[in-house]
């Protein structure tokens, strides 16, 4: 009898451990190496509309239903800007999965609009991939966005030249949710590799 | 070695210019669209020599001007500032490379594509030249 129930109580112990565990790694964090993850700490947008590189509307519903991936930035920026947006590419191409990247948008967000209309926003963005949407609005219009995301940027006064400024704004690349969300912020330098295995994990686990 | 030769030796190496020291390599422009009037350059600068090279400016046939930048980041924000020169120690390297120290490229003159070879020349503080051939990537 003392067998028995012996037997019963390790065959408990063992089923709960069992159902521990698989609980535990189900909310186990996820490992990741570039992004600074919020979880289910994200935090909701204002209301925002931005205008993209068609002229079409960019605002809270076209981030609805999709991973969004938003750097600011501006066209005459040569170094920063275009090596992230390579970067960006690159991470599409590096993952594999084509539904999931189906799932993904990359949206180059201007911070310069008086210089970058759609039309050079479209060709500048295109460049770098056929899929890219380049987006800009009018500053206070931008910084209701921007505001929230914690993104900086400034037109740097010391410019001698009107045509030839130059724009100071923050490298880090923002992750929005499909519930359009703010979800998590990639700091710069950015690395392509380390970008796409977070964000497959990201999604898989989403 | 006579008297002559080594005076001869002397004058040779007191006359040997800056441009004489630098070995050149992975020197690239990243190529953008056409509507974008402005590319970033990068190379490697190796000082071979045992004194300091100092570039001070920098020109191509097909840019209108050529500046030297530098990234920099501060509180999360980048911002772009000119320096003056280009300072490279005696035996080291200077790295421009994406997101650091890197020449800023204006108005390109021509068409540029991908492949394309650009004749870019170094100018010394010792007024010496060297021109280097940077290729254009995408």
């Amino acid at each position: 009898m003392k067998k028995i129930i012996l037997a019963v109580i390790v065959i408990i112990s063992l089923g709960l451990g069992f159902l521990v565990s698989s609980i535990v790694s189900e909310t186990k964090p996820l490992d990741l190496e570039s992004v600074l993850w919020f979880g289910k700490q994200a935090i909701a947008l204002p209301e925002f509309s931005l205008y993209d590189h068609d002229n079409r509307p960019l605002n809270n519903d076209r981030l609805s239903g999709k991973w969004s991936l938003i750097f600011f930035g501006f066209t005459h920026c040569p170094d920063v800007c275009p090596t992230s947006l390579q970067t960006l590419a690159e991470m599409m191409k590096a993952i594999g999965d084509k539904v999931m990247r189906e799932t993904i948008q990359v949206i180059f967000v201007s911070v310069d609009p008086d210089r970058d209309s759609p039309a050079i926003l479209k060709s500048y963005v295109g460049y770098f991939d056929a899929g890219f949407i380049g987006a800009t609005a009018r500053i206070p219009d931008l910084e209701v966005l921007t505001n929230v995301l914690g993104i900086a940027h400034e037109r740097d006064k010391t410019s001698e030249n009107q045509q030839d400024y130059s724009v100071s704004h923050s490298g880090a690349i923002v992750l929005i949710n499909p519930a359009g969300e703010y979800a998590g912020l990639f700091r710069a330098p950015h690395n392509s590799r380390t970008m796409a295995s977070d964000l497959s994990k990201i999604i898989a686990r989403n | 070695m006579t008297k002559p030769a080594i005076l001869v030796l002397f004058i040779f190496t007191s006359l040997s210019q800056a441009a004489d020291n630098l070995l050149v390599t992975d020197a690239w422009i990243r190529n953008l669209s056409s509507v974008v009037p402005v590319r970033a350059g990068y190379m490697n600068l190796s000082n071979k020599g045992n004194r300091d090279l100092i570039i001070i400016s920098v020109e191509s046939e097909n840019f209108s001007s050529i500046e030297t930048h530098t990234s920099v980041e501060k509180n999360g924000m980048i911002s772009m500032r000119q320096i003056d020169t280009l300072s490279i120690r005696a035996g080291e390297t200077l790295h421009l490379k994406p997101g650091g120290v890197h020449l800023m490229m204006m108005k390109p003159l021509t068409d540029l594509s991908p492949g394309d070879q650009v004749a870019v020349t170094l100018i010394f503080n010792d007024e010496s030249k060297q021109t280097v051939l940077m290729e254009i990537r995408k």
